[in-house]
């Protein structure tokens, strides 16, 4: 029940923030009217109905008993030790080409996970990069640059 | 019967050496390439249709629609077993289909899902072959508040599912649909939560959004929790379903086929809301509600007849109404008129041959699936028994690889990564992505039809209502509400007595 309200009270807050960015934003769209809706109209009453949500959510975490449990841990060094090779991939892929980015991204990726190994995260890096290769490029035929292509910076 | 007539039609065109071939490469292709993480029917399609141009207009749609149930099938695959859905109609199969594969029943999972997939495609098949014309008549009956309706019902079946609170579902559902707006508005021109980057005016694509709230976010939440450890599959043995768990899936299969018949026929959402709606109606009427989101067999078997139903239904509108259920059926429309068919409802009449062909083959190709993909089952099991932390690396290249392809775009895997992080936080916060997911996909056409409906009303309200259809609709969507906050309010107060007592 603790950790329930702590959930809520955040999601709420969330959803009220987001719901009101939204709706600022869609006011500047133009409402029209119900005649002739306009393109923020729709998107206004989605962001009213969130605001509307999220606030109940607030309320209901607020006034249900129990304390509010420190909860689970909020542990950043996961998420970013994913989604960092992630970006990176990205960033690299039409630069690098995509042997060198899958090899980069399966390597770091690897890191993330707590029993460690040189030789096992360069044979996965590899072996994934190679049959990433065949499949894709071979077999699927799909434009992707294998090799770099020596252009920083292409989007 | 003219149900045998047409039958036999078709019999004759699909059954040739020739067109059996073509089906089975297009099921086996199919389903390679919709097992790749990231890979769903659409971009499946779109990467497998030029191998279909130098072949005769009736063998290359036999061959799409082969693809077409290969992907899908494969895109429940990667929902099963990865928490990835393909697409949309896989969504819902993640809820216990996962749930399952962690249990290390994967393979029955997996099994159940070619199963009813199977004997909702042969319903589905003898539905199109007797009713073809008066459906697609039923269909001509939904306007503009009838689809804005029937969306609202779709969505209130995916506030049904949630298992946290029924306001988180909602906000989920709010949140999806305004994300599923982003873009520029197609009646005004206005670009609308594009921050000012060019790169968001088409909006945002649905596998960069599913690759990372699904597989990126379930790659972090399950390092942090530290269970990298864990090995895929435990049991081979249970493969096949016992004759038991047949029989205990079988009443939902039953109701999830004739689910997924009634929405496919009409195009747009159609077969998205299919799988939602049956998932919701398995768990207002099992006997123990509690089992779903947790492993319950018919948690698989239902929506996954519904979807498979539903998509063999869509065919129906898309190829006499012209109108394209989804992306993918845009794309077989599209493939058809390369070949010089021209979709509408003459196509019955100057293409028998090639109708009732295609129908057909379509149950072919269900079966040609069953053939596959049973035995492929150990494979697939197989390769799962490794400890997750030797496949996720290999998961997330494939997938970002996935979404890259999609238009040949890095921005994209930037997308998948913010979702990644949202993904993370909305499980943190125990916020559910399914309802989210929904809503983006039906945002922008429930936005069309509301906007239609009021233009055509001239700006009453009342037209929602109006109209009987609709009116339905609505009610049987209060109705679904009710249901969900009064079964919730009962759960919490056995609770409070039992802590109470």
């Amino acid at each position: 029940m603790e950790f329930k309200d702590q959930s809520s009270l955040a999601s709420g807050i969330l959803f009220l923030a987001v719901g009101a960015l939204a709706g600022y934003l869609s006011m500047n769209y133009g409402l029209g009217s119900p005649q002739s809706p306009g393109a923020g109209f729709f998107p206004s009453l989605l962001s009213a109905t969130l605001v509307l949500l999220g606030g109940i959510q607030v309320v209901g975490a607020l006034t249900r008993p129990g304390v509010s449990h420190p909860g689970s841990g909020w542990n950043l060094t996961k998420p970013l030790a994913i989604l960092g090779p992630v970006v990176l991939f990205a960033i690299m892929l039409k630069p690098a080409g995509m042997l060198l980015s899958v090899f980069v991204l399966v390597v770091l990726a690897s890191l993330a996970n707590s029993i460690w190994s040189w030789r096992y995260a360069i044979t996965a890096a590899v072996s994934t990069a190679a049959v990433c290769a065949v499949v894709f490029v071979y077999l699927l035929k799909l434009p992707i640059p294998l090799l770099p292509s020596g252009k920083l910076w292409v989007f | 019967m003219e149900i045998l007539n047409h039958l036999a039609e078709g019999y004759a065109v699909a059954v040739t050496l020739d067109n059996l071939f073509y089906a089975f490469v297009g099921c086996l292709l199919g389903t390679l390439v919709g097992v790749l993480p990231g890979l769903g029917p659409a971009a499946s399609i779109a990467i497998l249709l030029p191998f279909t141009f130098g072949l005769e207009p009736t063998s290359s749609l036999i061959m799409l629609a082969g693809i077409y149930y290969g992907a899908q099938y494969g895109g429940s695959v990667t929902a099963i077993l990865l928490n990835l859905p393909g697409e949309t109609s896989a969504v819902v199969t993640t809820l216990d289909g996962y749930q399952l594969a962690r249990q290390g029943r994967g393979g029955l999972a997996l099994a159940i899902a070619a199963l009813a997939s199977f004997f909702a495609g042969t319903v589905a098949t003898v539905v199109l072959a007797g009713f073809s014309l008066p459906l697609v008549e039923f269909a001509l009956k939904f306007q503009s508040p009838e689809y804005f309706a029937l969306m609202v019902f779709g969505l209130m079946g995916a506030a049904a599912i949630g298992t946290s609170s029924f306001v988180k579902t909602l906000s989920m559902i709010s949140l999806g649909l305004l994300i599923g707006l982003a873009g520029i508005d197609l009646n005004s021109g206005t670009p609308r939560f594009t921050f000012g980057s060019p790169l968001l005016l088409d909006g945002i694509e649905f596998v960069a959004l599913a690759v990372g709230l699904f597989a990126l976010a379930e790659i972090i939440v399950t390092l942090s929790e530290g269970e990298e450890g864990r090995s895929g599959m435990q049991r081979i043995t249970s493969l096949l379903p016992r004759w038991r768990e047949i029989r205990e899936i079988f009443p939902a299969t039953v109701r999830g086929s004739l689910i997924g018949i009634v929405t496919g026929i009409l195009p747009g959402a159609g077969a998205s809301i299919a799988s939602f709606i049956s998932y919701a109606v398995e768990k207002r009427v099992a006997k123990n509600p509690d089992d779903f989101g947790k492993g319950a067999l018919a948690g698989v078997a239902a929506p996954e007849a519904a979807n498979n139903a539903a998509a063999q239904l869509a065919f129906a509108p898309t190829l006499a109404l012209g109108i394209p259920g989804s992306g993918t059926m845009a794309l077989i429309l599209a493939a058809l008129m390369i070949h010089g068919i021209q979709p509408g409802p003459d196509i019955i009449r100057s293409n028998p041959g090639m109708f009732w062909g295609l129908i057909v083959s379509m149950w072919i190709g269900n079966v040609i699936l069953l053939i596959i993909n049973l035995p492929m089952l150990r494979l697939w099991v197989k390769a799962l028994m490794l400890p997750y932390r030797f496949l996720y690396p290999a998961i997330l290249a494939f997938s970002l690889i996935g979404v890259y392809s999609v238009a040949s775009s890095t921005f994209m895997i930037f997308t998948a990564a913010l979702f990644g992080l949202l993904g993370y936080l909305f499980h943190k916060l125990r916020c559910e992505p399914v309802p989210l997911v929904l809503g983006f996909v039906l945002g922008p056409m429930m936005e069309e039809n509301f906007r239609r409906s009021l233009i055509i009303s001239g700006g009453d309200f009342s037209i929602f209502v109006s109209h009987p259809i609709s009116l339905t609709l609505l009610c049987m969507s209060a109705a679904l509400v009710l249901f969900v906050l009064i079964s919730g309010a009962r759960r919490r107060r056995r609770v409070a007595s039992a802590e109470g007592a």
